[in-house]
């Protein structure tokens, strides 16, 4: 599939909260073909400093006005630089990368499993949901933070009229308690779901493991440090379990690697074997 | 009239002296989902042993500053998946196909090239003596001046072809191994692979690559590669290669000034996919705007 890399204008920037912020580019193609789970890879300094582009889920993609979004979290260099950018600053940017979500199309009931900075994604995913014909009121989004003020709680998450169910770990915001306990309260009564989930990878692999044990099936979407994002470095490669029909290798490796950049960002839920 | 780009090893002609280096391009299919691989000089592929690797454990890689620290560990699909996937692709661009092999025995190498000599899409071998990050994978050759010289011996003695052997920084005269492995039959030196580095975690107190130690690669690396880059090229008589950092037209001009034929861009074409491209547009304009007419004008013309 084609990527495309440039420069792009940044049109609009948005603060959801004091450290979560939204920024829009003017980016034709990308808006055009990119699919929820999708990311990009954004290069926050023209220098080396840092040295690698930071990797981004697509947040929106309106084909109408050719624009893209991203709403990320102030919380290292990185993400201190970009959120520097002010309306009209032009930045390296490369994509759409990775593999997206299947978009569900109703049926089994619906389960988005967001933490923290694992929203953006899962917005996207419902938005197309929706559009593919899925009933809103019969997703149920969890989107859970630490507290209120680190909680990805923009006006269009609640605009979607989901079954939006918001919780924090200190009860700051919604329920209290994190986005696992309330999912494993979901999937304790019901099993004929499907679960697509984005988050830190803590959570990922507890939400992995209910769901092998219940046999619920899910879709997981990880994070990883990438040097490159389109599949030539193989640095941000993970754990998968090995294929059986994999033949003889130079160093016998109990496992296989996939890039999460290429093969990846999501992952069948039981595919990934965690650390 | 535009100026001549082309440089040539051992009768292989490059349409421009800008390649992209061994494991910094995978086998070249996800570049060209961003641009004309046609446009390049030429592709070095990802090191390939006989049998696949899946390489070590992540975490694999780490960021420093201006630069990174690798650790993959050789992955690779091995030769025979190489044959049937990636080669035709590769063969489908109007480009040079140079094909990195390692190996953990002297035999492997040879029969590697052996195998590799009857593709006719390969246009050339980078013999891989240089890989730090695998305890069988090379830099046990490449280490040392005798066994250097004696794998690019057995790879000569199968490949029929230009042979292009790849040094390691991490030696004490990498001058001696350039002399040896030219004496022994490669038709060009490329340099420099990674050096070898670390990182440690001070909350965890571990190291913060799976394997412990990996390769230094990035612009950090760049005055190193280049002052290596010039003394081989100043020492021996076949063309050199450099490579080290290289991330714009300016960098790529220093190494060929310090006498590199050509040149291969590695970690840049991670963090700006389009250096490569960016280095060519750039080079053509330097020499224009210079008013040279020929690349191989300005080879190795640093002022004493």
């Amino acid at each position: 599939m084609k990527k495309h890399c440039g420069r792009y204008t940044v049109t609009k920037k948005t603060f959801v909260s004091r450290s979560i912020i939204r920024l829009s580019f003017r980016a034709e193609e990308i808006s055009k073909s990119a699919i929820p789970g999708q990311f990009i890879q954004i290069r926050v300094s023209d220098s080396f400093s840092p040295l690698w582009p930071r990797p981004f889920s697509i947040y929106d993609a309106d084909t109408r006005r050719g624009e893209i979004s991203i709403i990320f979290k102030v919380a290292g260099y990185g993400t201190n630089l970009l959120g520097g950018k002010k309306e009209g600053d032009s930045i390296q940017i490369l994509g759409p990368l990775g593999n997206g979500f299947p978009i569900p199309a109703g049926g089994s009931a619906i389960v988005m499993a967001a933490g923290g900075i694992g929203m953006p994604p899962l917005y996207l995913l419902s938005k197309f949901a929706i559009e593919n014909g899925v009933r809103p009121n019969s997703i149920i989004f969890i989107s859970g933070a630490r507290n209120k003020s680190q909680l990805f709680d923009p006006v269009e998450l609640t605009e979607l009229n989901m079954d939006l169910r918001k919780c924090t770990d200190d009860g700051s915001e919604g329920e209290k308690g994190t986005v696992v306990d309330i999912l494993e309260r979901l999937i304790g009564n019901e099993n004929n779901l499907t679960v697509y989930a984005c988050g830190p990878s803590a959570m990922l692999k507890k939400i992995d493991r209910s769901l092998s044990e219940k046999n619920i099936s899910g879709f997981l979407s990880l994070e990883e440090l990438m040097p490159c994002g389109y599949g030539i470095c193989s640095g941000c490669a993970v754990k998968v379990f090995p294929d059986e029909n994999r033949g003889e290798t130079d160093d016998n490796r109990d496992y296989h690697l996939k890039r999460v950049c290429a093969e990846g960002p999501v992952f069948k839920a039981g595919e990934v074997m965690w650390q | 009239m535009s100026a001549n780009l082309s440089v040539e090893i051992n009768g292989l002609k490059f349409k421009n002296p800008v390649l992209t280096a061994s494991g910094c391009f995978s086998y070249g299919e996800e570049a060209s989902e961003i641009y004309d691989l046609s446009l390049l000089g030429g592709v070095v592929t990802k090191s390939l042993t006989y049998l696949p690797r899946e390489g070590h454990p992540p975490p694999k890689v780490h960021e420093t500053a201006s630069g990174m620290l690798n650790a993959i560990g050789l992955t690779n699909v091995g030769l025979e998946r190489f044959l049937s996937e990636k080669l035709p692709f590769l063969a489908g661009n109007d480009t040079n196909c140079i094909v990195s092999i390692a190996g953990s025995r002297l035999e492997e190498y040879a029969r590697l090239a052996e195998r590799l000599s009857d593709e006719e899409d390969v246009d050339a071998l980078e013999v891989n003596i240089s890989c730090p990050n695998v305890d069988e994978g090379g830099l046990e050759f490449g280490a040392y001046p005798e066994p250097a010289g004696k794998v690019i011996a057995a790879v000569k003695d199968k490949f029929p072809r230009p042979l292009i052997a790849k040094l390691s920084p991490n030696v004490t005269d990498i001058v001696n191994i350039a002399r040896s492995v030219t004496d022994s039959g490669a038709d060009s030196i490329s340099l420099i692979n990674t050096l070898v580095g670390t990182a440690i975690d001070v909350k965890t107190r571990s190291f913060k690559l799976s394997n412990g130690f990996g390769g230094l690669s990035g612009p950090a690396i760049k005055p190193v590669a280049l002052a290596m880059v010039y003394k081989v090229a100043s020492a021996i008589k076949v063309p050199v290669i450099g490579i080290g950092g290289i991330s714009s037209a300016s960098d790529a001009i220093e190494f060929l000034l310090a006498g590199a034929i050509a040149v291969q861009v590695g970690t840049a074409c991670f963090f700006d996919p389009l250096a490569p491209v960016k280095i060519i547009d750039g080079i053509r304009e330097y020499l224009e705007d210079n008013n040279f007419d020929d690349v191989n004008d300005i080879i190795g013309t640093v002022r004493q």
